[in-house]
């Protein structure tokens, strides 16, 4: 009982020194810091917005349509008088929810399906291959164009059409991971004790493949939250009135001759949040994977 | 060699078809009534059967695929677009010649500006040239496309007068979609570039030319970088697919009449034969894009040449087993 218990806690604490030590490395690389700070920042304003947005997202102030920026209104409103800053404090909360949420989907699913792919082999292998041959066929944005023109737009659908597209290729390289590590010793060790496959897949595979899935999902995200901005800019993603920054930054669209604002505020937020979320990544990568650095 | 290309090129028919029940599947389950869409809502219930009947829109499920893929693959005739009376192939003669060279100008620029700018920051590195850059790199690949896109119409069109915002015609109208669609290549370009360079450093055939008393600079230009370079290049080839898909958006921001408004436009019509087809030969030339690589990579590389020799004599060792 006691020996179980020093086990359980001697297994804690290596975990969490693990955690601890790619943390650290992370706040030593000041580039990467930066990232993680203003990531922070951003979650946080998203989660906040009740409390930080000066005004409602849906308060109509006909004195000031179209208002330049100025103190009264950091970013300026709108062509119906509602204050960008507002907007864009609470658009956070779609592109950043959206972001993760299709990256955890897309990584779960891919680590689950791949690692069962992988391990499996001969058959199973050979047909799972074949059907992500012909999903990548498609490119990957081209798919979830054809999947929200098909579901419609909405804050899940875009979530799935963003997420199917990014399927075949999380799946196809956690198998190839796979397929490195299926020879390795500590797996026939495994086998040998009469572990069930789950066990072996799960539970010794998995760990010592997450690694470089947790970095290519993080790096993921960036280019997920920009393509889900794209779809909602060509109509397709999420669709006004919600303050999506894709959706404003269309709707800005047409005003770009005398109310530059209106596009230049909402895209800075797109880009401010990728590269973040991009900075970030790099030093993660860097971190977890020492070998993989310069 | 001969029996993995026609191994290859057979695959790909299949994937082909693969790809176009999926994206017929998809499509049919697209909300929205094509008659109703092309008729005005004042049709009435039986202009609306009878125009129904005439697309062929009352059949079963498989029998419009099973014509579908007949008229496709058997007559090459990828059919009429529901809202302009005009069959698809004629649009597709104008408009997919320019969808490519923008594609495939994209990816030029991307190769021609990233490679070096990734070369030059892997031989500098960590001097304050490759710490810009790479910082600058990383921004280029964060910014929106379509953002860029509009923040350009602002300053080139309405500020400065010199570029055209929409439409084709001129060398103009090319400048400002080329430059949207290549920031991001380039800036991966020389991101992935300065990283395989860096790799080749340490590899073991440096360290045996070094040794072996071959000047620095012979090192690098002979030794290193056409080693460095291969998995590059070969990137840039399988990238050719999202290069073409990524045009869609900047198209419809320039309103650049190639294939990416015209699915835009049989998205809002609901106009399936457009869209269809637009989704299908962006995908071929993707496929097409992919396979020629691989291949220009077997004949460039010699490992990878080895590879396929190696497979084909393991199959032929399997087969007899």
């Amino acid at each position: 009982m006691t020996e179980a218990k020093t086990n359980m806690t001697r297994k804690k604490s290596r975990k969490q020194s693990m955690f601890l030590a790619v943390l650290k490395r992370i706040l030593k690389n000041p580039v990467s810091c930066i990232g993680l700070i203003i990531l922070l920042i951003l979650i946080l304003s998203a989660v906040f917005a009740p409390l930080l947005a000066p005004y409602s997202i849906t308060e109509m102030d006909y004195d000031s349509i179209y208002a330049l920026p100025s103190l009264k209104h950091p970013f300026g409103c709108d062509k119906l008088g509602r204050d960008l800053f507002s907007r864009c404090l609470y658009g956070g909360r779609y592109s950043l929810s959206l972001g993760f949420i299709a990256a955890i989907c897309g990584f779960t699913f891919g680590q689950v399906f791949g690692i069962m792919v992988g391990y499996a082999g001969g058959k199973v292998d050979n047909i799972a291959m074949r059907i992500c041959d012909v999903l990548q066929a498609i490119p990957g944005n081209l798919l979830a164009i054809l999947i929200s023109t098909t579901l419609g737009s909405g804050f899940g659908n875009t979530i799935l059409a963003m997420t199917v597209g990014g399927l075949a290729g999380s799946v196809r390289s956690t198998r190839a991971m796979c397929l490195k590590e299926r020879e390795m010793e500590y797996l026939q060790a495994a086998k040998s004790i009469n572990c069930s496959r789950a066990t072996i897949m799960y539970k010794h595979m998995l760990p010592n493949i997450v690694a470089p899935a947790i970095v290519g999902t993080t790096m993921s995200i960036g280019g997920t939250i920009m393509g889900a901005a794209g779809l909602a800019y060509i109509g397709l993603g999420i669709q006004p009135p919600l303050p999506e920054w894709g959706a404003m930054l269309s709707a800005g669209r047409e005003q770009i001759l005398y109310y530059p604002h209106l596009m230049i505020f909402p895209g800075l937020c797109i880009a401010v949040t990728v590269l973040a979320i991009n900075l970030f990544g790099d030093g993660l990568r860097d971190a977890i994977d020492p070998k993989l650095k310069d | 060699m001969w029996k993995y290309v026609t191994r290859r090129l057979l695959w790909m028919i299949v994937t082909s078809i693969s790809v176009a029940i999926l994206i017929f599947t998809v499509m049919y389950f697209v909300p929205g009534d094509p008659a109703q869409m092309a008729l005005g809502t004042e049709a009435t219930a039986e202009e609306l059967n009878a125009y129904r009947e005439m697309l062929g829109l009352n059949d079963s499920f498989l029998v419009q695929l099973g014509k579908y893929l007949y008229n496709t693959f058997i007559r090459f005739d990828f059919g009429t677009s529901y809202a302009y009376h005009t069959p698809v192939m004629e649009e597709f003669a104008s408009r997919l010649p320019r969808t490519l060279a923008l594609g495939w100008i994209c990816l030029i620029i991307d190769a021609l500006i990233g490679i070096p700018l990734g070369v030059t920051c892997a031989l500098h590195r960590n001097s304050i040239w490759d710490q810009g850059f790479l910082v600058l790199a990383m921004v280029g690949v964060s910014i929106p496309n379509f953002w860029l896109a509009l923040l350009m119409v602002m300053l080139f069109t309405n500020k400065l007068h010199l570029l055209p915002s929409f439409g084709i015609g001129t060398w103009k109208h090319w400048v400002m979609p080329i430059i949207a669609g290549s920031l991001s290549g380039v800036a991966m370009n020389a991101r992935q570039t300065r990283s395989a360079v860096l790799e080749t450093i340490r590899a073991d055939f440096v360290t045996t030319a070094k040794a072996k008393g071959v000047k620095a600079h012979d090192v690098t230009y002979k030794h290193m970088l056409p080693n460095a370079l291969i998995p590059i290049v070969g990137g840039i080839g399988q990238r050719f697919g999202s290069a073409i898909a990524g045009t869609v958006v900047i198209e419809t921001v320039f309103s650049f009449p190639g294939i990416g408004t015209y699915m835009m436009n049989g998205i809002t019509a609901r106009d399936y034969p457009v869209v269809r087809s637009c989704v299908l030969v962006l995908a071929l030339f993707a496929a097409v894009a992919t396979l020629l690589t691989d291949l220009a990579y077997g004949f460039i590389d010699p490992r990878i040449k080895a590879q396929y020799v190696n497979y084909a004599a393991k199959k032929r060792r399997e087969d007899q087993a």
